[in-house]
């Protein structure tokens, strides 16, 4: 029988106190000065470091390194596959959609205008989603190319480990700013889960009001002069940085103190300048809003923090949009909704067009929907279903229209579900590392692949190259 | 007999009923270790028997600060409608875990933000009060400019701060950093009474916001 090794209870636990919240209670319990003594010898002779003598180095910068990556999750489950077509595992559509609101082969038009691919059209002609891209996209497109991922998932279920956020997080993808934004009071700002890593937690943005209070002081402090403010900024800055030097002895706490220090410097720089910068006049065209426009309006919403994005200012942005679980017994609900969610993501694209940016766009949603058998294209919504499930990612570039492998990673089957035997037809974790895998590419920067996912996983060296697209 | 049996009853319903009070204490005992619900933290017997952290520190969490800041402010169980806005409109950026990496930019920001309301309650609290009666700015006269008054004013306030918010006096460093602040502040500060309050509002703000008010 192996030694069992006692792990030590806190000393606040044996004497028999609650947790410490207050300084006061941590006073009391005697834990501050045990613990400084007991486990920082070596750090009590640091109380008289000089302040001043640690410079920030390696502050956190948005450096350009890698494009925005935006996530826009439908929440409900979209009939995503009844606009974007999915194909076989040769590429081919399917002899019928009429399970999934597509109608038969031969009684469907492909649109072959929009981002083609060999001349395939990826999207149903007059689809609800298309519409939206082309309203909300008039000049974006010809730049753009998009991917189907063929992945089945959980109907109307927060479950789904689809979030990508993470992982960009962790591949380097960080703000000068703001942290990452989501929309969604959770870990990852959204209704779903995070894939193999959890990103920091977002700073959730229900009205612009929430970015611009982020970048500056509220409440009470709001009526002191700007310079006042700063004079606040840099006590709290220069007390914070004296005070994190006894860190510095520690190997598991040494770069806290460089956080620390650019943390106040960046804080200094925001307070000084007097705030968040306004929504660009060309991006407030894109979409729709002006000065008047209320603060927790969506568009609105969704505008400040894509041009925070796409300005280096934010991180990664998950954006959720409601009510799409839309399987009423019409078609209509599930139109408009789904005209709204292509607007939303043509207006992403045309904000990278209007900054002359790249932009990943990332479109989820859990599980999906069943229509009447019908052979016609239209047939009104009546369940879930999702093993029909389909995600969507969005290239836009500047420079050229990204060239692509193809038009889908993975494939649905002549039954019309996603085939599950592919990597990532029956895991949205699979599925999320795949369009990792394609963001990274995309970005060119394949050497910070590895950074998150090591070449021991699953997805590498043919499985991984099986899933490129770009 | 009868009365040796009845008697014989009566002990056993009472001792029936001290071990059910026992057993319902017991089941209840570890509610009576939870400390205040918040944001992150919950008492179980794995957080008891947890293995010590790789580092000594941790960073509070957001419920445990907000907390904290009313707590070493002196306004527990009275916080504001004013603070409780302030400190929903900034809980989600303060840290959700007691990792110390979760210090950046923003949550900063929303330290000092808050900071600033709790010292705001503060300030209104002791303002009413007379100075004899003050804990923290007993010696500052809210009705004078900030030239009109002293020094050893600021200091007192800055050493009774320093206790509460860091549980220790100031380091000299310190000392040299809100000496310069405050000769800075002051010139600034006008010379309407008003200035006085801001000159504490901001000092007491940038104390409760430092770090120390937040690691333990």
């Amino acid at each position: 029988m192996g030694k069992v090794v006692k792990k030590e209870m806190p000393m606040w636990a044996k004497t028999g106190h609650s947790k410490p919240v207050s300084r006061r209670e941590f006073l009391a319990s005697g834990l501050l000065p045990f613990a400084v003594s007991a486990f920082v010898p070596g750090a009590l002779g640091l109380l008289g470091t000089p302040f001043g003598a640690h410079a920030a180095t390696n502050c956190p910068t948005s450096s350009g390194i890698l494009p925005s990556f935006i996530t826009l999750n439908l929440a409900g489950g979209a009939g995503l596959n009844a606009n974007f077509l999915p194909r076989d595992a040769g590429n081919q559509l399917l002899p019928s959609y009429s399970k999934i609101g597509g109608g038969t082969a031969a009684n469907l038009v492909t649109n072959n205008t929009v981002m083609p691919w060999n001349g395939m059209g990826p999207f149903l002609q007059g689809s609800g989603f298309l519409n939206g891209l082309q309203a909300g996209a008039p000049t974006a497109l010809a730049n753009t190319s998009v991917i189907g991922v063929c992945v089945q998932s959980r109907d109307d279920s927060s479950e789904n480990p689809f979030d990508a956020s993470g992982m960009v997080f962790k591949a380097g993808l960080v703000g000068s700013m703001l942290p990452n934004m989501g929309t969604e009071r959770t870990p990852n700002g959204l209704s779903n889960k995070s894939a193999v890593i959890s990103p920091p937690t977002p700073l959730v943005v229900s009205s612009v009001t929430s970015i611009n209070n982020s970048i500056g002081y509220t409440a009470a402090l709001r009526n002191l002069s700007t310079a006042q403010k700063a004079q606040i900024s840099r006590l709290v800055s220069s007390l914070s940085t004296a005070q994190a030097a006894k860190l510095n002895s520690l190997s598991s706490t040494a770069q806290v103190q460089n956080l620390i220090d650019c943390a106040g410097l960046k804080n200094n720089e925001l307070i000084a300048a007097g705030g968040a910068p306004a929504l660009p006049a060309a991006l407030q065209t894109v979409w729709g809003v002006n000065a008047n426009t209320a603060a927790n309006n969506e568009a609105n919403v969704f505008a400040n923090m894509v041009y925070h994005s796409l300005a280096g200012n934010g991180g990664v942005v998950n954006l959720q949009m409601g009510g799409y679980d839309y399987h009423d017994g019409s078609r209509n609900t599930g139109n408009t909704r789904d005209t709204a969610a292509g607007t939303a993501v043509g207006r992403i694209l045309e904000s990278a067009k209007a900054m002359g940016q790249k932009i990943f766009v990332y479109v989820t949603s859990d599980g999906s929907v069943t229509s009447n058998d019908s052979a016609n294209p239209g047939a009104n919504w009546v369940s879930d279903r999702g093993t029909g499930g389909l995600a969507l990612f969005f290239m836009f570039d500047p420079a050229a229209r990204p060239q692509t492998s193809g038009l889908q990673i993975g494939n649905f089957t002549n039954g019309q579900v996603a085939n599950d035997s592919t990597f990532v037809g029956s895991d949205p974790a699979q599925a999320a590392q795949a369009v990792f895998a394609n963001y990274m590419k995309f970005a060119g920067r394949m050497d910070l692949f590895n950074r998150v996912i090591p070449t021991s996983a699953p997805l590498s060296g043919a499985v991984l190259e099986g899933v490129l697209r770009v | 007999m009868k009365k040796l049996n009845m008697k014989w009853k009566r002990i056993s319903l009472i001792l029936a009923a001290m071990a059910g009070l026992s057993t319902l204490s017991f089941n209840c005992a570890p509610s009576m270790f939870q400390a205040p619900k918040g944001h992150g933290f919950s008492f179980s017997s794995f957080d008891v028997f947890a293995a010590p952290k790789v580092s000594p520190y941790s960073l509070m969490t957001s419920r445990q600060t907000y907390k904290t800041f009313l707590n070493v402010t002196g306004q527990e169980g009275a916080a504001t409608t004013a603070q409780q806005n302030e400190y929903d409109l900034r809980s989600a950026t303060l840290a959700t875990t007691d990792r110390l990496t979760n210090v950046n930019a923003p949550l900063q920001m929303a330290a000092t933000s808050l900071a600033g309301e709790m010292c705001n309650g503060l300030l209104a609290k002791e303002i009413a009060l007379p100075a004899a009666s003050r804990r923290f700015f007993g010696q500052v006269d809210f009705a004078r400019s900030a030239a009109q008054n002293t020094p050893a004013a600021f200091d007192a306030a800055v050493g009774m701060m320093a206790t509460s918010f860091w549980g220790r006096a100031p380091s000299s460093e310190e000392s040299k950093l809100l000496n310069s602040f405050y000769t800075e502040f002051s010139a600034g500060a006008g010379t309407a009474a008003a200035g006085t309050r801001n000159l504490y509002l901001a000092a007491c703000t940038g104390m409760l916001a430092a770090f120390d008010t937040y690691n333990y």
